[in-house]
């Protein structure tokens, strides 16, 4: 007999099982390039890493880990690549990040494929929405909270690759029943999407409030009271719901999820601002898509698909 | 499990004889055409009517299926409307959905 395992331990599997694909960044060897450049400034460096917020906000959390000490936290990555040196800052530029994983298409996997590259369109309009949102709260020069959104349904892409048969069960389950995929995945599975995402992204070395907010997008209100942390779920969690109404792409459900109360107030929703907040999105969609579908062309993965999708639940 | 590969499109995109992958099911719940269905004329007038905003076809039969248009409004069914924030949210996407149907519709009486 087996044991169960544990819900922590199924994740852990789950995100061993990804370690093997190829996660590294497209934007690791352009950020190579400019390091290599001995006229480039921090700044141009600052610049190339954008291109890829969730590794500038590795790069970010890496700064502000223990070994550096800084007097305070940085939350700008120019000030992080500033503080951490050039050297540092290409070595950490190199390990794995969490977006490369909707880039990966699989050899006869047509409908995987697709579904990948529907969440991908449906990311890029979420990290959109989470800027035009982040620059009503006065954020505009803050990456976290369009990292945080590109990153909120990671876990369906996660377990799409890692658990295709549960997950197709999801989704089927989900249209037949009317219900969220989230909500079939809290049927079906020991863990759903949001739980997955978080870990993915504890794991991929992404800094504790993005991942409190990936883990938090279908309930804003769980989880710690800190201001900023609920800003940035409110963010992450209004983001999700207009990148549903503009429709771009594929997210497996077809249920809108209810607005939480605690994100209307915290970012002070009224009527008036759903069809300005929609008309910012749909005019701001083209060129994040034009601009991330050119960073980050699909790759055709080598690892045969059955190698990674062997976790077992039982 | 049998694989078979399909892919999501807009209605706007599909085109009789494309074979349905999943049923089409209606806001209400009413089922229009089951899936193994090849799509008629009338299946796609009905979901236009309907508002259905798309369906899972078999990849054989969907050529171009990348990417999406942006302006496609929605795959969403179900929206608590009851929220203000959210009812207008419906209101607007429906609009933008009418218009997107609107230009499909010319495009198409355009071309006979």
């Amino acid at each position: 007999m087996t044991q169960r395992p544990t819900t922590e331990a199924a994740l852990d599997a789950l995100v061993a099982r990804l370690r093997g694909l190829p996660l590294t960044s497209p934007v690791t060897a352009r950020i190579t390039d400019v390091l290599d450049d001995p006229t480039a400034s921090t700044e141009d460096v600052a610049r190339t890493a954008a291109l890829d917020p969730a590794l500038a906000m590795r790069l970010i959390r890496s700064a502000n880990s223990a070994y550096f000490s800084l007097p305070e936290p940085v939350t700008q990555v120019g000030r992080a690549i500033q503080f951490m040196g050039f050297e540092a800052t290409r070595e950490i530029a190199a390990s794995p990040s969490p977006l490369p994983l909707f880039t990966l298409r699989f050899a006869d996997q047509a409908r995987l494929n697709e579904r990948i590259a529907g969440l991908w369109q449906h990311a890029i309009a979420a990290g959109a929405a989470a800027r035009i949102l982040a620059q009503r709260q006065g954020l505009a020069d803050d990456l976290m909270p369009q990292a945080a959104a590109l990153l909120h349904d990671i876990g369906k892409v996660a377990m799409l690759i890692a658990l295709p048969e549960a997950y197709e069960r999801a989704i089927r389950m989900a249209a037949a029943e009317h219900i969220s995929l989230v909500a079939a995945e809290r049927r079906l599975l020991p863990f759903d999407h949001a739980q997955v995402g978080r870990h993915l992204c504890a794991a991929w070395g992404q800094p504790e409030s993005v991942s409190a907010a990936v883990g938090r997008h279908h309930s804003v209100r769980s989880g710690t009271a800190d201001e900023a942390y609920s800003e940035l779920a409110a963010i992450v969690h209004v983001a999700d719901i207009l990148a549903r109404a503009l429709g771009a792409g594929w997210w497996g459900d077809g249920i809108m999820p209810r607005l939480d109360s605690s994100a209307r107030h915290a970012l002070r929703l009224g009527p008036d601002d759903a069809r300005l907040l929609l008309g910012q999105l749909d005019a701001a969609y083209p060129q994040a898509a034009a601009t991330f579908m050119g960073v980050f062309v699909p790759r055709m993965v080598t690892v045969a698909h059955a190698e990674v999708a062997t976790v077992t639940l039982s | 499990m049998a694989e078979e590969p399909n892919a999501w499109l807009s209605t706007a995109a599909l085109h009789p004889d494309m074979i349905l992958a999943e049923a089409v099911i209606s806001t209400g719940g009413m089922l229009l055409a089951q899936a193994g269905t090849p799509l008629t004329r009338r299946h796609l007038r009905q979901m236009r009517h309907w508002g259905i905003a798309g369906a899972q076809i078999a990849t054989q039969t969907a050529e171009d299926t990348r990417p999406l248009p942006p302006s496609v409004v929605s795959q969403w069914l179900a929206i608590d409307e009851r929220d203000p924030f959210m009812h207008a949210l419906a209101d607007v996407a429906r609009d933008r959905y009418a218009r997107h149907q609107r230009e499909a519709a010319t495009r198409e009486g355009s071309r006979t």
